[in-house]
């Protein structure tokens, strides 16, 4: 390999041509530019986070690739920011979420919130009653509005049906020519035109009351002061609660939507202290420990075992059976999850019919909660076995024959081989695997996701939390499932994984001898 | 080695043990196929299906089906019997008179379908073979009149007499073929191909990224480069199912302000996915490392700039681990399914992933469809897998972490 010569010659040390230079800065500054655009519109849009954080991304992304000083990171940067955007960001983020009530009934800020609630309508039961007729012209529409006492006809602009609200001013005619449309369009149509607000010539605002019929709308609730509406219908004032970020009255009824405030370390105190949180959380964090523990110890004990059957010398058709063994794990585990989900159906399943015909029994999997568990471990060990047997197989060839030849002098036999000789050595080198392998179990989402969905349900559990949920599937269900969807509990649950994952991380990097030797 | 009789035992044991757990481990994939033939959705049958149908085949390809099924209703003491056979309702009574009102939804694109029925004796629950009469229905514009054959046309009303011979000695039974259609609803191979595509696309950025990042990393001097590498390598064991709710926030705004990166797009879910790559920088400083750089210190004395020594060079030179990067990143990929599930909500876009999860809901299982979809989808990921074997397994090992 010494024939260096065919490596191009470049005649300047180092330097770029003029074409790829200008190449270079050109392409650097279109894409400064637009990074640029985007934060500039977020800062407007008072998103300062995001705003600063796609500024920051921008100046140091020019720095690197406008400096030559900085030659070096231009390799790393891009890596080093998708960790940085996709990773850490979003771990600090909902570390910062924990300590609000951020939560689909608190999504909005005040501002956002209090504007919402002044743009709710209401019909009033003296209001105005208006006929109303929907036409088609050129393939889009009009309505008309008749007073009935009145006689007065309005007349709308042609429109498209709405999916968002619009207002469409009206204006008086004389007589309105043109295709009437029959109930039933209108009845097709009638989401779209709840949508509409039609305003008449002197401000009164209309909307739909009925398939033929418009009325005036009044505004619902009236600001009295920065922090306090009042009902126009009931007279009952609501004032802005800060520490629950609702609008609420006297009474304590609380306006939906809130808004998002800060909320301390509630959502902490929530878990530790609520009756329905706290001892599911610790029956879920000790079936966490449990299942991660015991899936090591499964995948390892059979892996470990498969692989020392399949490398022992006598053994023929050793490359058929490693094939087959690896098998379940180049089945897409999402494919194989929902196999089992099948399979263990106590209905129609393969596997009770099987028990049945057999033992005559017909175990409810899905039901009790320690056959659920058991079936878990059942497809995780099934999942997860040929990882190992195909790290202790490698492991397995690079110990010394001679070792064995030793004892076979000995007179020593294949079992106590493998406890002499073979476990010692595979141990060490294992250890810093089996973290990791502990670590991925801990947060092992889709095979319960797939399999129970945390199910069966604990009772008295409030939230809902389920038998098999593992903490990861707990704050995934805080935050995805259920009528509300408490995005900020959900976030303190993370937060204790995070500081679960981060302990085994550490001793994982203690084991693991992580080192760029060069 | 000496063969003791004892060792033989041995061997036979562990043959034994190979065999059954093999058997054992195998069973899921011999039943999932079995399903996958059955008739119906809940299929309880033998294991090598009796009346072995494509229904869920042609389904998982995005076919429309048209079965059949054949039943009997046995007369009541007065009373008509009643029955759709796909094309229309058809009353037939005890003195063989029948009815057919043509009431076909079936749209012309299924045509021609045939239907027939007739009147039989059973004896002792079986038929008796001695049919009187049997009338076959075709639903087509006809073109060929066939004798004994009804050609119907869209909201033709007919009907007409079947003959009673001696049916006496058993119960009268009217005999008839019941045609039903479905509409295949899972778009399955769209998901294969928007998963192969996601995970396509991101495996050849995760590789770009993550060989210029190995190439600094072992070659350059670099300030602070193992605190980095461990940073990297630990921030990775956080699963990102734990901040799915900042990632979802994410996208949300990014797609307020550039439109096609927003939620439901697959540029958000291959760009979301690019945080996961320590693992693979790792893996490929290793192999780095074990290529002798005397090769590239020459180049760079002949005026080589560092990206064309890697580019010309390095690059060549490490195929195989570039290989092993992107088959094990794209695997994983595949199988993906927290960030997917919550990115991609139009059916059209979903991953295989998480497209899969929509048969076996509580309320709605197509255990058969799941299964021909099951086999039909993981097939191409599986053979993948098993081909590349040999070059994983030293990827597998040494990626992981160094022993």
């Amino acid at each position: 390999m010494a024939n260096a010569n065919t490596i191009p010659f470049v005649p300047e040390s180092g330097a770029q041509s003029p074409a790829s230079k200008i190449f270079h800065l050109l392409s650097l500054g279109l894409f400064t530019l637009a990074l640029l655009w985007v934060s500039v519109q977020m800062l407007a849009a008072k998103e300062w986070v995001f705003g600063v954080l796609v500024l920051m991304f921008t100046a140091i992304n020019f720095y690197v690739f406008f400096l030559e000083k900085a030659y070096v990171w231009r390799y790393v940067l891009p890596a080093i920011s998708g960790v940085i955007i996709f990773v850490v960001f979003p771990i600090i983020y909902t570390f910062g979420l924990s300590f609000t009530n951020y939560s689909t009934a608190n999504l909005l800020s005040f501002p956002q919130s209090k504007q919402y609630l002044q743009n709710l309508t209401y019909l009033k039961d003296s209001g105005e009653e208006y006929d109303f007729n929907l036409y088609e012209e050129n393939g889009a529409f009009v309505i008309t509005l008749q007073d009935p006492k009145s006689d007065i006809l309005y007349v709308s602009n042609v429109f498209n049906m709405p999916d968002a609200p619009i207002e469409l001013n009206v204006s008086v005619i004389q007589e309105f020519q043109g295709t009437k449309l029959p109930l039933k369009t209108v009845i097709q149509n009638r989401t779209a035109l709840d949508f509409i607000t039609a305003v008449l010539p002197d401000g009164t605002q209309l909307s739909k009351a009925g398939l033929r019929t418009f009325m005036s709308r009044f505004q619902r609730y009236k600001t009295i002061g920065d922090k306090e509406i009042q009902s126009n219908e009931t007279g009952v004032i609501y004032r802005a609660i800060d520490e629950t970020g609702f609008f609420t009255s006297d009474e304590g009824k609380q306006l939906t939507p809130g808004y998002t405030v800060p909320y301390g370390f509630k959502n902490y105190l929530k878990i530790l202290t609520n009756k329905g949180m706290f001892e599911p959380f610790i029956g879920i964090f000790a079936w966490t420990i449990v299942f991660s523990l015991l899936s090591v110890v499964l995948t390892l004990g059979l892996g470990m075992m498969l692989a020392n059957i399949v490398q022992w010398e006598p053994i023929k058709g050793r490359g058929i059976f490693q094939t087959l063994l690896i098998l379940p794990y180049a089945i897409p585990a999402f494919i194989s999850i929902q196999v089992f989900k099948g399979l263990f159906n106590p209905n129609f399943g393969e596997i009770n019919k099987i028990l049945e015909f057999i033992f005559n029994m017909s175990p409810q999997w899905f039901q009790d909660p320690f056959l659920a568990k058991s079936m878990i471990l059942m497809v995780n060990t099934w999942l997860g076995y040929p990882y190992m047997f195909i790290l202790c197989l490698g492991l397995l060839q690079s110990i010394p024959k001679d070792l064995y030849e030793a004892s076979a002098l000995e007179g020593s036999g294949p079992v106590s081989n493998f406890f002499k000789i073979t476990l010692p050595l595979l141990i060490k080198p294992l250890l810093p695997l089996l973290i990791a392998s502990f670590a991925f179990n801990f947060n092992n989402f889709v095979v319960i996701q797939l399999l129970t969905e945390g199910g069966p349900v604990i009772l008295g559990s409030s939230p809902e939390a389920g038998h098999t949920d593992l903490l990861v599937n707990y704050a995934y269900g805080l935050a995805f499932t259920g009528d509300r969807q408490d995005f900020a509990l959900a976030s303190a649950v993370s937060t204790f994984i995070f500081m679960m994952v981060g302990m085994i991380a550490l001793v994982y990097l203690k084991f693991a001898k992580i080192e760029i030797k060069r | 080695m000496i063969q003791t009789g004892s060792v033989k035992v041995q061997i036979w044991a562990a043959y034994a043990f190979l065999i059954i757990f093999l058997a054992i481990v195998m069973f899921p994939l011999a039943a999932v196929t079995s399903i996958s033939f059955r008739t119906g959705n809940f299929a309880i049958g033998s294991f090598i299906p009796e009346n072995p149908t494509l229904e869920h085949w042609y389904l998982a390809l995005e076919q429309d089906y048209l079965g059949s099924f054949q039943k009997r209703s046995i007369f009541g003491s007065d009373d008509d019997v009643l029955f759709h056979n796909g094309m229309g309702r058809v009353t037939i009574n005890q003195k063989g008179h029948w009815t057919l009102e043509e009431a076909s939804r079936i749209s012309s694109d299924y045509l021609p379908i045939r239907s027939h029925f007739g009147l039989a004796s059973i004896q002792s629950g079986a038929i008796d073979q001695q049919y009187i009469q049997i009338v076959e229905f075709h639903l087509e514009i006809p073109e060929v009149q066939e004798i004994g054959v009804v050609y119907l046309t869209p909201g033709s009303l007919i009907e007409g007499r079947l003959v009673l011979g001696d049916l006496t000695g058993g119960q009268l039974a009217a005999v008839y073929q019941e045609n039903y259609l479905r509409i295949h609803e899972h778009p399955v191979l769209t998901w294969l191909w928007n998963s192969v595509k996601v995970a396509g696309v991101t495996s050849f950025l995760i590789l770009l990224l993550s060989t210029t990042s190995a190439y600094a990393f072992s070659r350059m001097k670099l300030a602070a480069k193992n605190g980095i590498l461990k940073s990297m390598l630990m921030i990775q064991m956080f699963p990102n199912t734990l901040f799915l709710v900042a990632l979802y926030a994410l996208f949300i705004k990014m797609g307020n302000y550039v439109s096609w990166l927003g939620v439901d797009s697959h540029a958000a879910l291959v760009i979301g996915y690019l945080g996961t790559i320590a693992l693979h920088i790792w893996l490929i400083i290793g192999y780095f490392n074990t290529i002798d750089s005397a090769m590239e210190e020459s180049a760079a004395i002949d005026g080589a700039t560092p990206w064309q020594t890697f580019y010309r060079i390095l690059l060549p030179m490490s195929l195989p681990i570039l290989s092993v990067v992107f088959i094990l990143a794209f695997i994983g990929l595949v199988n993906e399914y927290p960030l997917a599930s919550v990115l991609i909500t139009d059916l059209d876009k979903l991953t295989l992933a998480v497209g899969s999860t929509m048969y076996m809901y509580e309320q709605n299982l197509q255990w058969g469809d799941f299964a021909a979809a099951a086999i039909l989808s993981g097939f191409p990921i599986t053979i993948v897998f098993l081909i590349s074997q040999k070059f994983l397994v030293g990827g597998l090992t040494a990626g992981g972490v160094k022993g």
